[in-house]
């Protein structure tokens, strides 16, 4: 018995591997990335920006990982809470300031330290699935836990950024939140 | 027919306490059915209500998880399930069709932990399910489905039913000892009165009265039934006097007379002992009734009455037989000089004058004696042998007495 969920485990890994290795051919999203999408949007739907900053459409971008754009683009002209979801890919951190949605993936550290600039003050959820970045300051990590995607909420992150993250979201989120 | 029938051949305080039971039930029956009716129909709505409103709070709770797939937090909303009894079990069906969360009663099987999905609600007599969509923020994120036993509605209509029952139960009984009493107020007096009839027809007496205060139907009836028997008892006596007494003399009349001459007869004959008759004849009495009138007449007839029973011994019978014409039975006469020593004294005390209205009015009277068994072995002889006597002094001369066979 202790052997089957190292078993599956191995099993799953070959599977993700193969698919990275298919998503490359292919331009179909990987169930990783749909499934880091979904929660993306989730977010969204359950984060309130500050009336000032109210648009009809709410800006989602992404950067530093192209893989995810497939994912993420089936999310484009969805709404939220009535807002049209438009996708946005950075090539630079300056375009960062008209985001409402902020996910980081890969970036250089001169190039988040000057994302983090940009994104000072605004309100920009941001979200990231990068171990390097946990503590610096980041609304959202994403990591993976027994085969499951998990997220870690940083309130005060959130607060900074003049964000109010519903309960109902910090009910799920795990305990590596920052309160 | 046979139930109407029945009915009134019943006593009146059956009839009373059917009626007045038959009358509440009627009374009570549509209220209680619709009592009922509304309270199973309104706790059904009530209990349908409250799992419509678990499973809005569960889906709600169970929102954010099935948006991100979460399995634990989802199934911790779904446990919350269990604070209702009547739960049997339920879930939660991502909108792939994958199921996400289950909770089951502890009696359910395992197996069949996973509510098949419906289009709405679906309630049979013992369960109740029902599905609904999971939104998040307007986002549809998976189907709840719940099924539900409907024992805690049952309870409550049972508990209500038996409410119902025992309420309607006690009811009827104080109906059925109200009635109870109700009837002896009523059929009491009247049985009373019923006795009273029953002793009226059973033994004559006209005297018995109901005695009742009451100001009702029945007092009245009493009365009226008092007042009637007044007046039978009047007109039975009246009759009675009409019957056996002669109404100028207040003497026993002649149809007295001959029932009572009857049974003395057979007395003697019966019980070896002797009786005399005396038939008493007034003289010269139509002379005074045409030259002084009736009233006169009559007021001779009284005073003679008077005079006869003045000699009588107690037990001797006068009767006025006719118009001047009397009779004297005695009984148990030891000797046949009795009767002639009285048939003087009657001459003698007949003779003296009187004075009638301020006339001197003197009669005389003729007297035939006879005695049973000396000269008659039965009524008829002796009248007829008493009355020949009597002419034969008749005859001779006036104011004389004449014993039969002397």
């Amino acid at each position: 018995m202790s052997v089957e969920p190292r078993y599956l485990l191995l099993c799953v890994s070959v599977a993700w591997g193969l698919l990275h290795a298919t998503c490359a051919l292919a331009s179909d999203p990987l169930p990783e990335y749909t499934v880091k999408a979904g929660y993306l949007y989730n977010f969204a739907l359950l984060t309130e920006w500050p009336s000032d900053t109210m648009s009809e459409s709410l800006e989602v971008c992404l950067i530093g990982n192209d893989d995810f754009l497939p994912a993420l683009e089936t999310l484009q002209g969805k709404t939220v809470n009535e807002r049209r979801i438009n996708i946005h890919v950075l090539a630079h951190p300056g375009e960062a300031k008209n985001c409402q949605v902020l996910f980081i993936a890969e970036v250089a550290r001169a190039d988040f330290a000057q994302l983090k600039r940009v994104i000072a003050g605004r309100p920009i959820l941001t979200v990231t699935d990068n171990e390097d970045l946990t503590k610096s300051g980041i609304t959202i990590f994403l990591r993976p836990e027994h085969q499951r995607l998990v997220f870690e909420i940083n309130l005060s992150a959130a607060k900074s950024a003049n964000l109010n993250i519903s309960a109902r979201l910090l009910r799920l989120a795990r305990g590596g939140a920052n309160e | 027919m046979k139930i109407s029938n029945w009915f009134d051949n019943q006593p009146i305080q059956n009839k009373l306490v059917l009626i007045n039971v038959l009358v509440i039930s009627m009374a009570l029956a549509p209220i209680v059915a619709m009592m009922f009716g509304y309270e199973y129909y309104a706790v059904r709505q009530d209990v349908i209500q409250e799992i419509r409103v678990q499973a809005e709070i569960v889906s709600d709770n169970a929102a954010t998880a099935a948006a991100f797939g979460d399995t634990i937090t989802a199934s911790e909303a779904l446990a919350t399930l269990r604070a209702s009894p009547d739960m049997l079990r339920a879930s939660l069906v991502l909108p792939d069709g994958a199921v996400l969360a289950t909770y089951h009663r502890n009696d359910v099987p395992e197996n069949l932990t996973v509510v098949p999905q419906l289009k709405n609600e679906e309630l049979t007599w013992s369960r109740f399910k029902l599905s609904k969509p999971v939104y998040l923020r307007s986002r549809f994120v998976g189907t709840l489905s719940l099924e539900t036993s409907l024992d805690s509605f049952y309870r409550r209509v049972f508990i209500y039913f038996a409410v119902i029952l025992l309420t309607t139960i006690f009811g009827l009984t104080m109906a059925y000892l109200l009635s109870v009493r109700l009837k002896q107020s009523i059929t009491k007096p009247l049985e009373k009165l019923l006795d009273i009839v029953h002793r009226v027809t059973h033994e004559q007496d006209f005297s018995v009265r109901p005695e009742e205060k009451r100001t009702d139907e029945i007092g009245e009836l009493s009365r009226a039934f008092g007042g009637m028997m007044s007046n039978l008892q009047e007109r039975d006596e009246r009759l009675q006097e009409l019957a056996f007494y002669d109404s100028v003399t207040g003497l026993n009349n002649r149809h007295f007379f001959k029932e009572r001459v009857e049974q003395t007869v057979f007395n003697a004959l019966r019980y070896q002992t002797r009786c005399c008759l005396l038939f008493i004849d007034l003289d010269d009495f139509k002379t005074v009734n045409d030259t002084l009138g009736h009233h006169i007449g009559d007021d001779l007839l009284r005073e003679v009455g008077r005079r006869l029973s003045s000699v009588l011994r107690n037990n001797d019978l006068v009767c006025r037989i006719g118009g001047d014409e009397f009779a004297v039975i005695l009984e148990n006469v030891k000797d046949l000089k009795i009767p002639t020593t009285l048939a003087e004294k009657i001459i003698s005390t007949l003779s003296e004058p009187a004075m009638l209205q301020g006339h001197r009015v003197s009669v005389g009277a003729s007297i035939g004696i006879s005695a049973c068994p000396d000269f008659a072995s039965d009524t008829a002889t002796l009248l007829q042998t008493a009355d020949s006597a009597m002419y034969v002094a008749k005859s001779s001369t006036k104011n004389t007495y004449h014993q039969y066979g002397s």
